[in-house]
């Protein structure tokens, strides 16, 4: 009996820890081409997500230097002149889902709104934006998009290029998180 | 008269050279392809402790380094595998690998993209493993 009580109190216990879902190769890509001109597009692969199921809450990391261009020469310019990635390597997320619950789920995606700061360069800015979560083979799959201003970040675009860059960049984001064991 | 208009021939011809070098040395500058990971210099060789010891005392400098490492696979994911428990290893994707299993000792060669503070560990991407 005694057995039986200290393994359902046991069960109760790990029940009510946070389930974490993580991913350590999210994918987040940003688009800033205008057309006509050389697309002006990046990918990063290797990024961090970790979400807490109980409350919805998120947390994300990502280095600049691992947004992979298509022309060599433009990823030294990103990482070089605009981002400074030496000065500031990475670009984190913290946030919460509004209402999250693991609950409804299913293989066709819910919406949920995701609210939180971006810090990029250094700089915080909050942003929102609707983030779409499927429930697929144990995983949960993140889907969403929002535009960024590279003011907000203090990136300066010099004059001679200014056409060639769009003046908000869309940056789209594709996890799969799984759940740590 | 003859003479003039072979002179403006070879002007022509000139500088129809020079501009088609010109552009294809343009061309080559913008559009160079990036270094894969096995042409890169390699900054770091040994075991996985020494270079979180040697990554903890100067952080900003093991951005964008290749690697060599050697240790015992801990985790193993579609995408990659940690090795000793404190580094991921991303699997490059532009070649194939060997299969790899838990407690196997590899050698690998990767780039330093940072330290992952949210899961701490040191993160490696485009890896490949050693076979000798």
């Amino acid at each position: 009996m005694k057995y039986l009580l200290c393994l359902f109190l046991l069960t109760a216990v790990t029940g009510l820890q946070a389930q974490k879902y993580i991913t350590k190769t999210g994918n987040t890509s940003f688009k800033a081409s205008v057309e006509t001109f050389e697309p002006v597009e990046a990918t990063n692969e290797s990024t961090t997500a970790v979400l807490n199921s109980e409350n919805g809450e998120i947390a994300a990391l990502l280095f600049i230097k691992a947004f992979q261009f298509k022309v060599a020469l433009m990823q030294e310019h990103f990482n070089e002149n605009y981002m400074d990635s030496d000065q500031f390597p990475k670009a984190t997320f913290k946030g919460k889902l509004v209402d999250f619950s693991t609950e409804n789920l299913s293989e066709s995606p819910s919406e949920f709104l995701l609210k939180g700061s971006l810090t990029i360069r250094g700089k915080e800015k909050q942003v929102e934006l609707p983030l779409a979560v499927k429930h697929v083979d144990g995983c949960l799959v993140l889907d969403g998009s929002f535009t960024a201003n590279p003011a907000d970040f203090d990136i300066s675009i010099p004059s001679i290029v200014r056409k060639k860059i769009a003046e908000k960049i869309t940056i789209q984001l594709h996890y799969e998180l799984k759940k740590k064991a | 008269m003859n003479l003039k208009r072979k002179h403006k021939r070879t002007i022509i011809v000139g500088l129809l050279l020079i501009f088609l070098l010109s552009a294809g040395l343009i061309y080559k500058t913008l559009y160079k392809p990036h270094v894969s990971i096995e042409d890169r210099e390699l900054k770091f060789t040994g075991n996985t402790s020494e270079l979180l010891k040697r990554v903890q005392e100067n952080p900003s400098s093991w951005q964008d380094v290749a690697v060599q490492l050697s240790g015992t696979v801990t985790e193993t994911e579609a995408e990659g595998f940690s090795l000793d428990h404190s580094i991921y290893c991303q699997l490059d994707s532009t070649s194939t690998h060997q299969k790899i299993t838990l407690g196997d000792a590899i050698s690998i060669k990767g780039r330093v993209i940072g330290y992952d503070d949210l899961l701490e560990e040191l993160k490696l991407d485009q890896t490949i493993i050693i076979t000798d």
